[in-house]
């Protein structure tokens, strides 16, 4: 301490010390300096490696629709089979009766395709092949892109869930409903086209509301363009004949009536019932279709954070793939195409409740919260 | 007796001033190269992932056309780089457990081969870059060899 102020009491010793002082700050900024941009250049690689590994798990994801055109065609061919099996069949009969004789059994290599199909796109299946190798090439890329990968690998005698799992891959999760644990489960987001989609362009019945006049005790019938709706406590779907449009007994309550077609709806139900169960090709899940991936990833960096450990950055890309169709007839179609899509993880997670699906499936794992993972990098291509 | 006053201390000041001012100087620039020196690194980072997503969009046909779009995607920093030190070697990415059975496949012969062209039909590249950069003169005095970068990167594209 003495020496200290004999140092500040003498002139040369004053230069000294802010000569010091000086450096310290210096030295300070340049290490403040250095430490931010090695940070901001991992941030940039960071967001380079997860766009790559979203890009290359939509490249497999698009060749995996290629796929189901290709199978949709094997299809196509095995109910010309099918069909020409019958046809033979008739030609015997002298095609006079549409009753196949006893001993004529289907062939349904149909069904055969579409078993195929089921495993291989995880169609009605817990998943499927392709799904899964849609997994184990992008966690692949994602380890050689440098984003921290806790797969070892899918060996099946061997396999077990890494605690915390990275990267993540959430398929097709922006069409799923509230139940999203599912879309960690790799999926193509496909199903089986029914044949009762042929009757999803007929008419539906219009409602027709009546009620039956207390003096006279005559039935006034109306649409439902000329009833309102009235809900009360003890019925909430209650309707009353609209007000102030003139119509007679505005504002009584009605009831909904039994369609005078309804017999003829009852049959059409059991057509699309019947046909409900009739599998034909594999289609989009949605419509209109929706495939994409989101990757959300760690990036390990040799900065020290706070704690003294390493750094992680945390990313999230998202892929869209889109094409024109699956059906059979759009296999000379240009193939599907993988694009990037800008992110807005803030708003992704407030729809979808990311948060609720990670803690729920990663019970036992403390992960960061999201909001503080978004708010180290909002990612976009 | 009047007392003598004591002289100002003239000069003092200007010369301390002298003495400090180049070395703040020295030290501000410095700080300043240094920052471009980073943004040159991230910019070189950048245009490797730029290019790397056109060769996914099948827009780059050869490693020509790869290393000018790894060039011309640096952009203004392109001024602190020798283009002739650009260098990307391709090689295939390493082993997926998927490549293993597809591997095996081959081995059933041409047709089988065949085959699986058809049906597996992306493929992937992983991109080793390397690049000199020629730092701004004040870092040029640590580094007068220039800086090696090196960016690695992985991408599969389809169809191939």
């Amino acid at each position: 301490m003495i020496r200290i102020k004999h140092w500040t009491k003498n002139p040369s010793g004053q230069v000294l010390l802010a000569t010091l002082l000086f450096c310290f700050i210096f030295v300070t900024l340049f290490i403040g300096l250095y430490k931010s941009g090695l940070l901001y250049n991992a941030k940039e690689r960071a967001i380079r490696a997860s766009n790559l590994t979203a890009l290359s798990a939509g490249a497999v994801y698009a060749n995996g629709l290629q796929l189901v055109r290709l199978t949709n065609v094997a299809l196509l061919l095995a109910a010309a089979v099918d069909i020409l099996a019958i046809a033979a069949v008739l030609e015997v009969t002298g095609g006079l009766s549409l009753i196949l004789p006893s001993q004529f059994k289907d062939l349904n290599t149909r069904k055969l395709v579409q078993d195929i199909q089921s495993i291989l796109f995880g169609i009605n299946q817990p998943v499927g092949i392709y799904p899964l190798l849609i997994s184990d090439e992008t966690i692949s890329v994602a380890s050689q892109n440098g984003l921290k990968s806790t797969f070892p690998s899918f060996n099946p005698l061997s396999w077990s869930l890494p605690i915390p799992p990275s990267p993540i891959m959430i398929f097709n999760v922006t069409t799923l409903g509230p139940g999203l644990a599912q879309a960690i489960v790799p999926n193509m987001a496909l199903k089986f086209r029914t044949a009762n989609f042929f009757l999803d362009t007929l008419p539906k019945p219009k409602k027709i509301y009546s009620y039956k006049s207390g003096k006279n005790g005559k039935i006034y019938t109306f649409n439902s363009d000329q009833v309102e709706p009235a809900p009360n406590s003890q019925n909430e779907g209650q309707m009353r004949v609209k007000k102030g449009v003139g119509l007679e007994g505005e504002g009584y309550f009605v009831t909904e009536q039994v369609s005078a077609g309804l017999s003829k709806l009852n049959a059409v139900i059991n057509l699309a019932n019947l046909l409900a169960g009739l599998q034909l090709d594999v289609t989009d899940r949605d419509i209109p279709a929706v495939h994409n991936i989101f990757v959300y990833a760690s990036y390990p960096t040799s900065i020290k954070d706070t704690q003294n450990n390493n750094a992680e950055i945390q990313t999230l890309s998202q892929v869209n793939v889109s094409g024109t169709g699956l059906a059979a007839w759009n296999v000379s179609d240009p193939p599907y195409q993988a694009t990037l899509a800008s992110t807005d993880p803030v708003e992704l997670v407030k729809q979808l409740s990311i948060q609720t699906l990670l803690s729920q499936a990663l019970s036992s794992v403390k992960l960061p919260s999201i909001s503080n993972i978004f708010g180290t990098v909002l990612n976009g291509p | 007796m009047a007392l003598k006053k004591s002289p100002k201390p003239k000069g003092q000041a200007l010369v301390e001033m002298l003495l400090v001012t180049p070395l703040l100087f020295l030290l501000t620039a410095g700080a300043i190269q240094f920052t471009v020196l980073f943004q040159a690194r991230s910019a070189f980072d950048k245009a490797c992932g730029e290019a790397a997503r056109q060769y996914a969009a099948n827009q780059l046909k050869d490693s020509s056309a790869i290393t000018d779009a790894v060039w011309n995607d640096m952009g203004f920093y392109r001024s602190y780089f020798d283009k002739q030190s650009l260098n990307i070697s391709t090689q295939t990415p390493q082993a997926s457990i998927a490549d293993t059975f597809f591997n095996a496949i081959d081995t059933l012969g041409p047709l089988a081969s065949e085959i699986k062209s058809y049906l597996i039909n992306y493929t992937g590249q992983t991109w080793i870059v390397t690049i000199c950069c020629t730092p701004p003169s004040l870092v040029a005095v640590i580094f007068p060899d220039g800086i090696p970068f090196q960016s690695q990167l992985t991408v599969l594209k389809y169809p191939n």
